[in-house]
């Protein structure tokens, strides 16, 4: 799967795109959404792994914005903050419903979700 | 040059006959005539061995050759000779002419040169010169004589120079018109010789001779040229005279010509049909026949000898038909031969003009006469004359309408001797309706006009009449619409055509003096009422006056006169009215006055003081009276009651008394006549119902109504008892004032009755009770408010006895009131604060007031009770503290619940605080849990596991580093330590390394050494983590953070030491309008990051430190960012900070600073 991680924290996305390319899924870490969206309409990713709260664009802004280009783009969200579940409640208020999960992750988990079909539909 | 002292004569030849220099002149009308001569003149010279110059026309010069060379002369020889010379005239004449003028210059050059050289050549002596020129004649006939004049003077003048024979020559038809004799004269007077035209030389003879000759045939030739011009013109002449003579007769305008005799010679046309005659009988006559002013033509005469013009000259003409034109006369004479030769006169008829403005002029007169007049009697004579002028007759009648009859009030004549039988026979004469003229005219209503009075019946006066002469009659009837009150006749001495216009004037006329009469009937009739009234008021025993606005007595009758004790009018009169009214009723009377001025009608009882110092009593009745102007005054009736209230003289001057009682007690009284319902009031009653002097009801029930509503049962029910029972009744009740407040009014009163037992009359008094009403309500309410308040309320005298007691204050302290007043009030002051109380009665008794003292008080069971106490001095009426209020709150539990709340605030905010550090350690925990994994995963690659592995160590060491800053700042809360604010500082900025690192953010670290301070470490770490998170937050693009931390002073107050340490971003700054929230909790602008607590726990801290907090921000394109500067006092040196969270108690003075 092609995959785009992006993270304000580098040690925290190279990890990530570590794991999940030793995994055989083709990923690339960015650290902000404005190159998360640059990078997206070149390469057309499956899913979006992104931090929410981020200097600059924040996680759903980005994910947003990414939607626009490639609709059927999966999106999931980690963040370590509590104010980022206030931020997907809006969107979701919006219509957007994306998936959010809770810093540190389980890379486990992680891969799992990505083996499976998403969860939720995207709108 | 000399011209007769040269007139020699030669037997050889003529030419040489003028002597050596002469300068003749020819006229010739024959050309032939000049050559011969000519010929001669230079044949001769030249023969005789002279020299000759001729200038001539080119016609001439060939004439001249040809005739000589007949003679045998070859001018060619002499020409070799140099003796010869022949120049075109024209030519030559162009060489010397200037702007029309010969130049002297240029002749004496050219023509000089030329004679000089031709003398030269000369073989004779003495050598001569012989000239001959035509440049003159050219010059003449080019028509510039002043040119050819010119010529001959220089010519003259080269002649003074050379001595040379000159001969000139003019064609005589040049001088054939009458007028150039004088032409000719001029050029005789530059010529010595004349040589007539045609002369032979035998004829030559003297020069007078010949002159007289040349001017008789020049003067022929004038004459003959005017004759025929002179045909010519009168030819002319004739025509034009034949115009217009034409023009003259046709002309619209009258015309005529009279000679010096006064005869008329002429009149044209118009002039013959404006006056209706034939040329016989007007051309020939005099003109003095047809002027109907003997003395007007007489005047015009007169002045037309005198040769004076006359221009819009008034006059009157007598036309054919014996009438008259007005016409006006624009004249003057024709002299001829400087004789009167005869006037020659327009005519312009204005007749119908001058009647039209005459008519107007008469009417106009007739207004202003009867405007003017104060009775038609007074007006008849000029009214009389006035329309017999405009009418044109001798004699006019005035008839007036009684009952039955007209009569003749009034005649006029144009002289007395005029119509003097019939005069005799109208004045005093009357007639019935339809009988004679006025009869008839009264009957028809009509004008009617008689132009031959011969020919009328029904004329009573006929004969007189016809004796007199009179021969026409009209006459007008004088009324309107509501009939005829009389005719104007008139009689004229000739017979008069029938003027429909005159009559409708005259109708008009009869109209406006009917109007007139009309009004001036009114007018006498109304005089007529206005004497009966006045008679009627003088006469009346009552006193009848009005009075204006102010007061001013306009008009009072005899009697009132003599009730005021005037013995004159002027003592009173226009006076005012209110200088005879007793002084106590003054205002009463004023009142009363101008409610009438302003349209209500009323009555009045009222004291005078007479000019003799006497009291009356008055009732008067008024009623408002309208002026002509719209004003309206008093008129009033009144009548002097002395006498009937006689009997209560002495009850007056009690009354007297009593009013100034009332006046100093705000007391009002009131008498109620229960026969009349006439309810008197006193002033002061007036003031107490807030109504003006004179506006209160008169009237019971009127009163009633100003009772306040809720009010009026009561009242009325005492009045009921009062008026059954005859005895005295007292009643308390509210009115509205007009101005809507409301007012207390105590009444007692009594009811008297009569013999038969029935109410007479009602007297008494009312007391305003307002304010005694509200300060009793004010003491019942504010009673009621101590005794229900929670509080206990106290009160004590300056000694500190208490002297009252609330129901609260029974139950806090357990001591009734009844226990502790009289006591001292250190019964619940703790011993050790008993000197307390020497400072609040101190306090107090400078008027001070003790807000929310928080103290220790001892109930009567000897427990302590925490209380705020509130002491407020107690003043008396004048203003003077004589005691001590005081309202004391048990804040016991108060001060428990506040213990509490801090310390769920602390853990809130501590909860907050752990919110914010959570993405600190989540961030760590991922990146472990990623590395764990890789770890794990790459378990086979040493290298690279273990390579994972460190880095989840150095991650796992950032969680510790910020979990031991966190623990510690839980663990150090309860007590000041020591510490070292450098370090502090280090930590923070370790801590937040990864954030620096991902935005860019530059670090500059501005410390002092080791900084060191006693405070709660854990907060003081709080609060700079704020400071420097916040500074991230404000620099997402990257920038610089400044931290400096030094020893330092506070501001303004020198002497206490502590720390300042300053957080300074170069982020987007601070909008100001955000800048005065930023300390209120909540307030933020990073709504997804943000708690918007940040900013007001850090002030919390740092004021819980004593300390002070201030913000500088900029904002905008020319440096921006924001610095948060901490001023911290070492509390190792000044007492520890309080321990918890700061209260917002409003006697703590914040030291916060936002400064822009």
């Amino acid at each position: 799967v092609k995959i785009i991680v992006v993270d304000d924290e580098p040690i925290i996305a190279d990890t990530l795109v570590n794991i999940l390319n030793g995994e055989g899924h083709s990923a690339v870490a960015v650290s902000d959404g404005r190159s998360a969206i640059r990078w997206a309409e070149m390469l057309r990713p499956e899913a979006i792994i992104t931090d929410v709260i981020m200097p600059g664009l924040n996680g759903i802004e980005t994910a947003k914005e990414i939607l626009k280009v490639l609709p059927t783009c999966r999106i999931i969200l980690f963040s370590g903050q509590a104010a980022s579940t206030d931020l997907v409640a809006q969107a979701h208020s919006e219509g957007f419903c994306f998936e959010i999960l809770a810093k540190p992750i389980n890379p486990d988990i992680l891969l799992e979700k990505l083996k499976n079909s998403p969860g939720a539909a995207v709108t | 040059m000399s011209t007769s002292g040269a007139n020699t004569k030669s037997p050889e030849s003529h030419w040489s006959t003028p002597g050596l220099n002469g300068h003749s002149v020819h006229f010739y009308e024959d050309e032939s005539f000049l050559l011969e001569g000519l010929g001669r003149f230079i044949g001769a010279a030249l023969s005789g061995g002279d020299s000759a110059v001729v200038i001539v026309t080119k016609a001439h010069g060939k004439e001249l050759q040809d005739r000589l060379g007949k003679n045998g002369l070859n001018l060619a020889v002499p020409a070799s000779e140099g003796r010869f010379l022949m120049l075109d005239a024209a030519e030559t004449l162009a060489r010397f002419m200037v702007d029309g003028l010969p130049d002297s210059r240029r002749f004496h050059e050219l023509i000089g040169g030329h004679i000089s050289q031709l003398k030269q050549a000369a073989r004779t002596e003495p050598r001569r010169v012989a000239a001959f020129g035509e440049m003159v004649a050219l010059l003449w006939s080019e028509g510039k004589p002043e040119a050819a004049i010119e010529l001959e003077k220089l010519w003259n003048e080269l002649a003074e120079k050379h001595a040379f024979q000159l001969h000139c020559a003019y064609p005589l038809h040049l001088f054939s018109q009458a007028g150039d004799g004088g032409g000719m004269e001029r050029i005789f007077k530059e010529h010595s010789h004349v040589i007539p035209s045609e002369q032979y030389t035998a004829l030559a003879s003297d020069d007078e001779r010949l002159r007289t000759i040349a001017m008789l045939q020049q003067k022929a030739q004038a004459l003959e040229t005017e004759v025929r011009q002179r045909e010519k013109i009168q030819e002319e002449l004739k025509k034009r005279e034949a115009d217009l003579t034409d023009f003259l007769e046709n002309a619209v305008v009258a015309m005529h010509w009279v000679a010096a005799d006064g005869s008329i010679l002429w009149a044209n046309g118009a002039e013959l049909a404006m006056l209706g005659y034939d040329k016989d009988e007007y051309i020939g006559h005099h003109i003095a026949e047809f002027h109907a002013d003997k003395s007007a033509i007489e005047d015009i005469l007169r002045r037309l000898t005198c040769h004076e013009e006359l221009h819009g000259y008034k006059a009157r003409l007598l036309r054919k038909d014996g009438t008259i034109r007005e016409v006006r006369i624009h004249s003057n004479v024709f002299a001829h031969e400087g004789k009167f030769g005869h006037t020659r006169c327009f005519t312009i008829d204005i007749t119908e003009q001058e009647r039209s403005q005459r008519r107007v002029a008469a009417q106009h007169a007739i207004t202003r006469l009867l405007s003017e007049a104060a009775t038609l009697e007074e007006a008849a004579d000029l009214l009389l004359e006035t329309i017999c002028n405009d009418a044109e007759c001798d004699m006019a009648a005035l008839w007036l309408a009684d009952e039955s009859r007209l009569r003749c009030a009034k005649t006029w004549r144009r002289t007395e001797k005029r119509f003097q039988k019939f005069n005799q026979a109208t004045l005093g004469r009357d007639f019935e309706k339809g009988q004679g003229l006025p009869g008839r005219i009264w009957a028809s209503s009509a004008p009617i006009w008689i132009e031959d009075i011969t020919q009328e019946s029904n004329l009573p006066r006929k004969a007189e009449a016809l004796e007199n002469g009179i021969r026409s009659a009209f006459g007008f009837p004088i009324g309107t619409m509501h009939g005829v009150f009389g005719v104007i006749e008139f009689f004229a001495g000739e017979t008069k055509k029938v003027d429909k216009e005159f009559m409708g004037m005259m109708t008009a006329i009869g109209t406006q003096i009917g109007q007139f009469m009309e009004r001036k009937g009114a007018e006498q009739a109304l005089r007529a009422s206005e004497e009966r009234s006045r008679a009627i008021i003088q006469t009346t025993p009552e006193c009848v006056k009005i009075v204006a606005g102010d007061g001013t007595l306009l008009h009072m009758n005899a009697a009132g006169l003599a009730m005021v004790g005037a013995e004159r009018p002027e003592m009173v009169m226009g006076k005012s009215i209110y200088d005879v009214i007793a002084p106590n009723d003054r205002e009463k009377f004023r009142a009363f006055n101008e409610r009438i001025c302003g349209g209500e009608k009323g009555f009045l009882e009222f004291d005078i003081i007479d000019l003799q110092g006497r009291r009356h009593h008055m009732e008067t009745h008024a009623a408002p009276l309208r002026n002509p102007d719209g004003s309206l005054v008093q008129l009033a009736v009144a009548r002097d009651v002395t006498e009937e209230k006689g009997a209560q003289e002495a009850l007056k001057e009690s009354e007297a008394r009593l009013r100034l009682a009332q006046q100093a007690g705000q007391i009002g009284t009131f008498e109620w006549n229960a026969e009349t319902d006439v309810n008197r009031w006193s002033p002061e009653l007036v003031a107490l119902y807030g109504l003006s002097q004179g506006a209160f009801p008169d009237k019971l029930d009127g009163w009633i109504e100003l009772v306040h509503p809720g009010d009026k049962a009561q009242v009325l029910k005492q009045m009921k008892t009062g008026f059954e029972t005859g005895a005295p009744v007292q009643a308390e009740w509210r009115v509205v004032w007009p101005d809507g407040s409301i007012h207390w009014i105590m009444g007692r009163w009594q009811v008297f009755l009569n013999h038969s037992g029935r109410p007479a009359r009602m007297s008494g008094v009312k007391i305003d009770i307002t304010g005694r009403k509200e300060a009793e309500e004010a003491r019942r309410r504010l009673a009621a408010i101590v005794e229900s308040s929670d509080d206990a309320i106290a009160s004590k005298d300056l000694n500190g006895m208490v002297t009252s007691w609330n129901k609260s204050a029974e139950k806090l302290f357990g001591y009734t009131a009844k226990e502790i007043i009289g006591k001292p009030v250190t019964l619940i002051i703790p011993p050790e604060l008993h000197p307390d109380e020497d400072v609040i009665l101190s306090k107090i008794k400078r008027g001070e007031k003790i807000d929310h003292f928080e103290t220790v008080r001892v109930k009567k069971n000897g427990e302590r009770i925490e209380v705020s106490l509130t002491i407020s001095p107690v003043r008396d009426d004048q203003g003077k503290v004589v005691g001590a209020a005081k309202i004391v709150r048990d804040i016991t539990e108060n001060k428990k619940i506040d213990r509490a709340l801090r310390t769920t605030e602390k853990l809130a905010a501590a909860g907050r605080l752990a919110a914010t550090v959570a993405h600190e350690i989540n961030n760590p925990l991922e990146a472990v849990t990623n590395l764990v994994y890789l770890a794990n995963r790459d378990v086979e690659d040493r290298k690279k596991a273990s390579r994972h592995l460190e880095s989840a160590m150095r991650e796992l060491d950032r969680v510790a580093h910020i979990a031991r800053q966190t623990l510690g700042f839980y663990r150090d809360t309860s007590s000041p330590t020591r510490f070292s604010l450098s370090q502090t500082l280090d930590d923070l900025l370790y801590l937040y390394e990864k954030r620096f690192e991902s935005r860019h953010i530059r670090i500059i670290k501005q410390y002092q050494e080791d900084v060191q301070l006693t405070a709660l470490a854990g907060e003081i770490r709080q609060a700079l983590s704020n400071l420097i998170t916040n500074a991230i937050d404000a620099m997402p693009e990257g920038g610089s953070l400044v931290i400096r931390a030094v020893k330092s002073h506070k501001w303004g107050k020198a002497h206490l030491d502590g720390v300042r340490v300053t957080v300074l971003d170069t982020g987007m700054g601070i909008a100001p309008e955000h800048r005065k929230n930023l300390f209120q909790p909540f307030f933020t602008t990073k709504a997804e990051v943000g708690t918007g607590l940040g900013l007001w726990i850090t002030r919390s801290i740092v004021e819980k430190h004593h300390g002070v907090i201030h913000v500088k921000s900029r904002t905008g394109e020319n440096g921006h960012g924001t610095a948060f500067s901490i001023f911290l006092p070492d509390e190792g040196k000044a007492g520890g900070p309080e321990a918890g969270f700061p209260s917002d108690a409003p006697n703590r003075r914040l030291e916060t600073g936002v400064t822009n």
